[in-house]
């Protein structure tokens, strides 16, 4: 989906020296909610995500509780797939990192840049750890390639599991003593692969672009395009807006999922309106309020949530699903008033 | 309208140091070398000068265009207080100081190895070990976790564990180095070990959070954690009431350097091996390198992209 242009945006890029000035970026998020029966207060929240010792937990307050963690660093040498179906092999180091938004949903990330450049050969390690958070490929190859290797082949085996990495540290933080182990509400995980390619090149359209797709009941996909200037001032990868932008891309649409498969269990003619009540009360209460779309999303980057607000309008389901909970309650409260009224009325009948 | 917003939680901050060209550390003893007393002490100052002075001659010639002025080159001296503390402050470092003398070297800094453990109540060794990253062998695609032993660290992958109660032994398997040439060296190094529920950590461990301190690298919540202090008036009698470094020379450059050099006793090859081991698996701060790299640039004296290669060595025989 192609979205109109942006001013001002976009944020430099770092680029190693004799590499494309195309960069690219892939990385898993899983979203789900915390094994804990209520909102995780900002102290233990702190404490649940402390990853990386001697860096903070970044935790910020407005408009909604959210806390970043320090990224922890894997390292890999495998094969990634080429659009072709081709694989190539990639040594270097993945990062994760977790988040926690309104002390009640976990996100955990794990993402890493690509040199494509071709370095021949495997390098010594102090190479690779000396700047965290890159792969290189043994053998040159396009940006191109690589981004549409990674998001259409899906996991592949013996190829590069961003996902795994990601999946152990959700499972290590939901076994967490800090959480009760009590969840509100069952509800499924979701995963979102993407890949992000950035910087400017011949040929590439000048505003940012999007795809987003639902692969399956649980598995969605990204692919963006964000044009960069190609002598950005700033060296300095400035790759944070573009895990922002996921991470609440992938944050809304589960809560998203999770809000209009409950209403779908329920409605319609849900006979027990008692029972309808019970199963979209956990919604009010846990998750109605973190709908915040592109509230942490950087300037430059909003035309992409906006674009999608167009179609296929993401907040336009969530009101009509919000509006259906309230009907329901509605509902629900207006049978009871009946109720009330007629065992008051054959109250008073007995009592005149 | 013009507005802004920020929280202060929500970032982070990167403090910059200053740096030498190049920190000098003059041998390392261990506090029993001391109690062999002054003509031993003075023996081990004086068979360091002459490399010392080859190494600084090697690199201003080195690191000269001719125009440039000296290169800023600091010393130090690390003085093992964390395995024993059998000589206090007040007696070692006046020995230490009239040694230097007597052979025209100048110390300008003096670190306390206890400090690459705690310094001012930052656990650096922790800081450290928490930011490791193992070294993969070919294939490793992020499917499985890290084979990881608590409290060790390898150059590559361990023989592989063999069932207790294996029916039929497999046939012993070698342990692989991962940089392997044509041939494993394969190394294991314990970064500590538990004492009554209490960490120890291992030399080799202290001496690599030595080697980034020097390199001006480590930050905890983003902030230096190295500032010398000047020399107490009075020679406390532990050396716990000592800050983790002091500065002797008052007119000293930077303490942190772009690189470093150790001059050090053989005795000392296989603890520097197991140094490269760790340093080559710890995850540097990307925005710290990155600042280190820019201002050596800016400076004309590029530094390495890599830390190890930051790092320098004389090791001395007696011959």
């Amino acid at each position: 989906m192609r979205t109109q242009s942006v001013p001002g945006y976009p944020p430099a890029a770092r680029r190693q020296p004799g590499s494309p000035d195309l960069g690219v970026a892939i990385g898993e998020i899983r979203t789900g909610l915390l094994r804990h029966s209520a909102a995780l207060p900002k102290s233990a929240v702190a404490e649940l995500i402390d990853l990386v010792p001697g860096e903070p937990v970044r935790q910020s307050e407005r408009p909604i509780a959210h806390a970043l963690s320090a990224d922890v660093a894997n390292g890999v040498d495998c094969q990634i797939c080429t659009s072709a179906g081709g694989r190539i092999r990639a040594v270097g180091t993945v990062l994760t990192h977790a988040a926690v938004v309104g002390g009640r949903v976990l996100q955990t990330s794990t993402y890493t840049r690509i040199d494509s450049a071709g370095a021949q050969r495997r390098l010594p390690w102090s190479h690779y750890t000396a700047q965290p958070g890159f792969i290189e490929t043994i053998a040159k190859a396009g940006p191109r390639d690589l981004a549409a290797g990674y998001i259409n082949h899906g996991q592949q085996a013996d190829c590069l599991d961003l996902g795994a990495i990601s999946e152990r540290l959700a499972r290590r933080t939901q076994n967490s003593p800090l959480l009760d182990g009590r969840q509100p509400l069952r509800i499924q995980w979701t995963r979102l692969r993407w890949t992000a390619l950035y910087g400017s090149a011949l040929g590439s359209p000048p505003e940012p672009a999007a795809q987003f797709v639902l692969e399956d009941d649980t598995v969605r996909s990204l692919a963006l395009w964000i044009p960069q200037p190609p002598d950005a001032e700033d060296d300095a990868l400035r790759l944070e807006p573009i895990l922002e932008l996921c991470r609440d891309l992938a944050l809304h649409d589960w809560v998203l999922t999770t809000v209009t498969r409950r209403l779908e269990r329920v409605d319609p003619g849900f006979a027990d309106r008692d029972q309808a009540v019970a199963e979209l009360r956990p919604l009010i209460d846990h998750l109605l309020h973190l709908w915040m779309p592109g509230a942490r999303v950087a300037d430059g980057l909003a035309p992409i949530w906006e674009a999608f607000e167009r179609r296929p309008g993401f907040t336009r389901q969530w009101e009509a699903a919000v509006g259906r909970v309230r009907d329901q309650l509605a509902l629900h409260t207006l049978q009871l008033l009946a109720t009330l009224s007629v065992r008051d009325a054959s109250h008073r009948d007995a009592g005149g | 309208m013009d507005t802004s917003f920020h929280e202060v939680s929500a970032e982070r901050r990167t403090q910059d140091v200053a740096y030498s060209h190049l920190s000098v550390e003059l041998d390392h003893l261990y506090m029993e070398d001391f109690l062999l007393g002054k003509d031993h002490l003075r023996k081990r100052i004086k068979q360091i000068a002459p490399w010392y002075r080859t190494a600084i001659t090697a690199f201003t010639e080195r690191h000269s265009d001719g125009n440039r002025s000296a290169p800023r080159i600091s010393t130090c001296f690390l003085v093992d207080d964390y395995f024993s503390d059998l000589i206090p402050p007040s007696e070692l470092i006046p020995q230490l100081q009239e040694a230097a003398d007597a052979e025209k070297l100048r110390i300008d800094y003096l670190a306390r190895e206890s400090a690459c453990a705690v310094s001012d109540g930052v656990e650096l060794a922790r800081l450290v070990a928490g930011r490791l990253v193992s070294i993969p062998v070919p294939g490793t695609n992020g499917s499985r976790p890290p084979t990881a032993e608590s409290g060790w660290l390898s150059n590559g992958q361990r023989t592989p564990g063999e069932p207790a109660a294996a029916l039929r032994p497999r046939p012993w398997q070698p342990p692989v180095e991962a940089e392997a040439k044509t041939h494993s060296i394969f190394l294991d190094v314990e970064l500590w070990d538990e004492r009554d529920g209490k960490r120890r950590w291992s030399c080799p461990m202290l001496a690599a959070v030595w080697q980034l301190l020097r390199l001006g690298l480590l930050r905890d919540h983003g902030r230096t954690v190295i500032q010398p202090r000047p020399l107490p008036a009075e020679l406390p009698g532990e050396w716990a009431a000592m800050p983790p470094v002091v500065q002797l020379n008052p007119r000293a450059t930077s303490f942190h350097g772009y690189r470093t050099l150790s001059l050090l006793d053989d005795r000392f090859l296989p603890i520097e091996h197991a140094v490269r081991v760790i340093l080559n698996q710890v995850a540097q701060d990307g925005e710290v390198m990155e600042r280190v790299e820019q201002r050596a640039r800016k400076e004309g004296v590029p530094v390495p992209a890599d830390v190890i290669s930051r790092i320098a060595y004389v090791f001395m025989t007696d011959f």
